[in-house]
């Protein structure tokens, strides 16, 4: 192994150091000084755009004019070149200049690339293509996530790696020994790794140009020193591990698997979960590896078309255009728009089914009858048994909302039974023999979220809206998917209908069991956690200062209280309706918060919700 | 390709369709706001073709290959028309995905058939019945003849008992302490799968007809069993009854009854892998059965991640080792596609880990009611581990499939 890795330094070290002055200057450290410089972002756009173009016209050219070529020289003179383009360009001011040395660089990193790609095979005589890309890969990305080159100055972050192209430039020349074979086996087409690649670098340009940002998740991914070292670190071992999986023909299970990562780490920031901290490195390792494969596909994964132009297309198309495409993105959107997510996810899993490279003709002769059979019968019963069509603005109808409430598929989720007993019949009671004669009947048989045999006991119709919409500015935490797109026509107010008439003619029956709950002890809570709490649960309709005016307040239909004014203000009246809510108005229960959380937001509350 | 090679493609893509909405699902759970890229097809309709897709595409084809390969006399007609009749089965199936994930639904969970869903489903199980038959009279007079016309009088009820379960205005006796099933009504699905496995060596050719006397000792237990399932009535009953608690607790017996009865057959080198994960999920699926059944823990358990948890026992554990079973048998040797060890590994370690992460956060939900209607590091981890367990099973899918279709292709 050591000895594979000393005859493959230079392809290592070229790899490295292209990545590196890619990364701190052409796509970092240059954007920031143009952003810096210019005042509208506008113009920025247009000066990354100089670069896109550049670089994807390099891109193509380069590959052109290799043909025939000494590709090591080539790379050699267009990565000192691009050395010196960086080092000059920090001097760039005005929008002219800026242009200009967006488009110099554009062209030189384009070239570059395209020239290291095709070079690559003679630079790594020894084999284990994968594992020297990936450890190169790796070892630029460590290098950028370095703290003091990574929140270092723009003439920091171009000269440090440009004096390391250089160095590295100066000693490239053709290692003795045969050039490195490509591997064997099936490969990606084309057409479909370009989108794959081109799919995966959008969202992660997206994502990090957002993430740059937005200080709540800077915070948990490039949040200061330590983290950022941490962010390098995983760089470093995913590049590795990708390396080496590329070696065994792994291409496309990497493609789906960088997907992975970044879906489970965009998931967890978009959605707030406590993982989120763990979205960094996932991020990272995401990174790093759809990198490696991005340098080992053109040269190197089992192939039908030069590798020049395969050079070409995955550089300037998925390289520069998709960086591009992503950052545009962000700069519109202004966060990381799932439907990035599920377009990357789509070209990755096309791009591995490919490859698996399930026979064509064996899966139709196997399915096509089936296929046949389903499609007709699918189109026929989607056109002729589909739910009535819910008009918006007729009057809601409960019947109707039971048929959404059928359709969608709410019984996966939540139950319509209430164990008698238990403590079900406190939090979400009174219990009621099951009603047979129902068509069908709903009891469900797990709960993803509360159990609704009397949901129209406890939560108002307002609430109800604004939850379906939004569910989690009304209940942190929750998994529930949004519904907003059953208000678009009337099927929404119908659900709500249905949902408020869960429970009819039980008042008594709740009122009895929200009678027969015990008050528990009080004394000890702390108001301080009441306060975080608040803010959790109670703020976005309270407001932060409990004046009642909080951003969900306006979509209610009546101001929520001011806390400051309750007339019952009393431990035990404040507890019952924090865990039972104000039934009819839209104040709702929180039933399943455990006991010490409801006295310390009562502790809280009490005190007029002030600090 | 034989009709049970066409089958066995068809339940390895419907095992592949299911694990991706399983994937799908397990994703939305860790991270929600994702769900807003899937529009309207959210998490509920996604359920309804992940549940029906793993039972009545993966589970039940290994049981129809069964009977394919029981009833076939040989004649080229009648493999043409047992080849349709799996295309059917899979179309009913594909008519009911499209319709699921439109939002037509039944409501009834397990027994999602609807419109003209529903109608295709009914018509493949009448087709088959009919093929079956014309299959054990071309048989006439062959060993094992008697045996075969004895099955398809009970396999003749089948479409009529699925018309009827699959009626939006019925709706099977309940527990009143739960809101789930009954005993008795566990007991009854119990003792069919018994049958099924008592009848197993027969269909799969391991048995010579002429043994079926070794049968007769579990066959009368199985009958007295049935009997006893009968006389116990239907109707709501709870799980305090000490009647309904008994009749889960019996089918423990039948553990050491049907291992002793599969180690009288010589089961294919690439088969015996499967035979043990098939005892040893049994064994848990019971064990956790009738543990989840005591009172003072089944009203704490019910609608809880404890019993996803033994689901997923019933359905990734037992009813796929017993799916395994039948594809490697009748594969003979090293059992063909599913007979493959790195596959196999990823299915059993991925089916584990997901039990267990189920159950773990199930008790966490016990401990900490509504837990789950919360975000909590803890069962966040626990929805990652599980996203993680579907993953490996999602690839022990992918390459069973590809493995199908290169056989023989």
């Amino acid at each position: 192994m050591r000895s594979t890795l000393a005859r493959n330094s230079r392809g290592i070290a070229a790899v490295a150091a292209t990545y590196a002055l890619f990364l701190l200057h052409t796509q970092f450290g240059f954007l920031e000084q143009a952003r810096r410089v210019l005042d509208s972002p506008e113009k920025v756009r247009v000066v990354m755009a100089c670069m896109g173009i550049a670089g994807l016209a390099a891109s193509g050219v380069s590959a052109r004019f290799a043909h025939g070529r000494d590709a090591v020289r080539l790379a050699r003179g267009l990565l000192a070149a691009s050395a010196a383009i960086a080092v000059v360009s920090v001097a760039a001011s005005g929008f002219v200049g800026l242009c200009s040395a967006a488009g110099a660089i554009g062209a030189s990193m384009g070239g570059a690339t395209v020239a290291l790609a095709l070079a690559l095979p003679a630079l790594l005589p020894a084999g284990r293509a994968g594992l020297s890309i990936g450890l190169g890969t790796g070892i630029a990305y460590f290098a950028s996530n370095l703290p003091w080159l990574f929140e270092g100055s723009t003439w920091t972050r171009a000269a440090i790696p440009a004096a390391f192209a250089l160095a590295v430039a100066a000693a490239l020349r053709p290692a003795a020994g045969p050039a490195t074979v490509p591997a064997r086996g099936r490969g990606v087409p084309l057409v479909l790794l370009v989108a794959a690649l081109g799919g995966l670098v959008a969202l992660d340009a997206c994502a990090f140009a957002v993430i740059q940002t937005t200080p709540g998740w800077k915070e948990v991914t490039w949040g200061g020193p330590a983290r950022t070292l941490l962010q390098g670190s995983a760089h470093l071992l995913a590049a590795i591990a990708a390396g080496v999986a590329l070696d065994t023909g792994a291409l496309a299970g990497l493609l789906v698997g960088t997907w992975g990562l970044f879906a489970l780490a965009f998931g967890w920031l978009l959605s707030g979960s406590p993982l989120a901290a763990f979205a960094g490195p996932l991020y990272a390792a995401g990174i790093s590896t759809y990198s490696a494969a991005l340098v080992f596909a053109p040269a190197f994964a089992p192939r039908k078309e030069p590798a020049a132009l395969r050079a070409a297309l995955l550089f300037g198309l998925a390289g520069w255009a998709g960086s591009a495409a992503g950052v545009g993105a962000a700069q519109d959107v202004g966060t990381i728009p799932v439907a990035l997510i599920a377009i990357a996810g789509g070209f990755a899993l096309v791009a591995a089914l490919a490859a698996a490279g399930i026979r064509a003709a064996a899966f139709a002769r196997t399915f096509g009858a089936t296929a046949a059979i389903g499609a007709l019968g699918g189109f026929v019963a989607w056109t002729t048994h589909l739910p009535p069509h819910h008009e918006a603005g007729a009057p809601p109808s409960a019947s109707r909302g039971r048929e959404v409430y059928v359709a969608e598929g709410c019984v996966h989720c939540h139950s319509q039974y209430v164990r008698p007993g238990t403590r079900d019949e406190t939090d979400w009671g009174p219990y009621r023999p099951l009603d047979r004669t129902q068509r069908p009947l709903l009891v469900g048989n797990r709960r993803q979220g509360p159990d609704l045999a009397n949901v129209g006991l406890r939560r108002a119709p307002a609430w109800q809206t604004a939850h379906l919409v939004d569910p989690r500015g009304l209940a942190p935490g929750s998994r529930m998917p949004s519904y907003a797109h059953l208000f678009r026509d009337g099927r929404g107010a119908d659900l709500v209908a249905y949902l408020s008439t869960l429970g009819y003619g039980g008042d008594a029956g709740r009122a009895a069991a929200i009678a027969d709950a015990p008050t528990p002890d009080l004394g000890s809570a702390s108001s301080a956690r009441g306060a975080a709490l608040f803010a959790t649960y109670c703020a976005a309709c309270h407001g932060a200062a409990g004046r009642g005016d909080g951003p969900l307040a306006p979509r209610l239909g009546v101001r929520p209280a001011d806390l400051a004014s309750l007339q019952d203000r009393t431990p035990a009246g404040l507890y019952r309706s924090i865990r039972f809510g104000r039934a009819p108005t839209p104040m709702p229960g929180h039933e399943t918060l455990p006991e010490r959380d409801l006295a310390d937001l009562v502790a809280f509350v009490s005190n007029g919700a002030r600090r | 390709m034989t009709p049970l090679g066409v089958a066995q493609r068809h339940a390895a893509l419907w095992l592949v369709v299911a694990c991706g909405f399983g994937l799908a699902m397990a994703t939305l759970l860790v991270a929600p706001a994702l769900g807003a890229a899937l529009g309207p097809a959210t998490f509920g309709r996604l359920a309804s073709v992940h549940l029906d897709t793993a039972l009545y595409g993966w589970c039940a084809l290994p049981l129809v290959a069964l009977l394919l390969r029981a009833y076939d006399p040989g004649t080229k007609a009648w493999s043409r028309a047992a080849e349709w009749i799996v295309q059917l089965w899979s179309g009913a199936l594909l008519i009911g995905t499209v319709a699921w994930l439109s939002g037509i639904s039944s409501g009834k969970v397990f027994l999602e058939w609807s419109g003209l869903a529903r109608g295709a489903f009914l018509a493949a199980l009448v087709a088959l019945a009919g093929l079956l038959a014309a299959g054990a009279f071309a048989l006439s007079g062959r060993p094992g003849h008697g045996g075969r016309v004895l099955l398809w009088i009970g396999l003749a009820a089948v479409p009529g008992a699925l018309a009827l379960a699959t009626s939006p205005a019925s709706y099977p006796p309940v527990n009143p302490a739960t809101g789930g099933p009954t005993g008795a009504d566990l007991l009854g699905s119990s003792l069919a799968v018994v049958a099924i496995v008592l009848v197993f060596p027969f269909l799969l050719g391991l048995a010579e007809p002429r043994r079926a006397k070794e049968a007769i000792g579990p066959a009368v237990a199985l009958a007295l069993h049935l009997l006893a399932f009968l006389a116990m009535g239907r109707g709501d009953h709870g799980h305090r009854e000490v009647v309904q608690a008994l009749a889960v607790a019996s089918v423990v017996v039948w553990l050491p009854v049907l291992a002793w009865w599969l180690r009288r057959f010589a089961w294919p080198e690439g088969a015996r892998r499967w035979k043990l994960a098939l005892g040893v999920w049994a064994i848990a699926l019971v064990a956790s059965g009738t543990g989840s059944f005591v009172p003072g823990v089944l009203e704490r358990v019910k609608f809880t991640n404890v019993l996803v948890g033994h689901a997923h026992l019933a359905m990734a554990g037992v009813a796929s080792a017993l799916g395994g079973l039948v594809w490697t048998t009748a594969a003979g040797g090293g059992g063909g596609p599913f007979g493959a060890k790195g596959p196999f590994i990823g299915w059993q370690v991925g089916c584990a880990a997901h039990v267990v992460a189920a159950t773990a956060a199930g008790v966490r939900e016990v401990l900490v009611p509504g837990v789950l209607f919360r975000s909590d590091p803890w069962i966040d981890g626990f929805y990652a581990a599980r996203l993680a367990a579907g993953a490996a099973m999602a690839w022990a899918a992918w390459a069973w499939l590809r493995g199908s279709l290169e056989d023989g292709a």
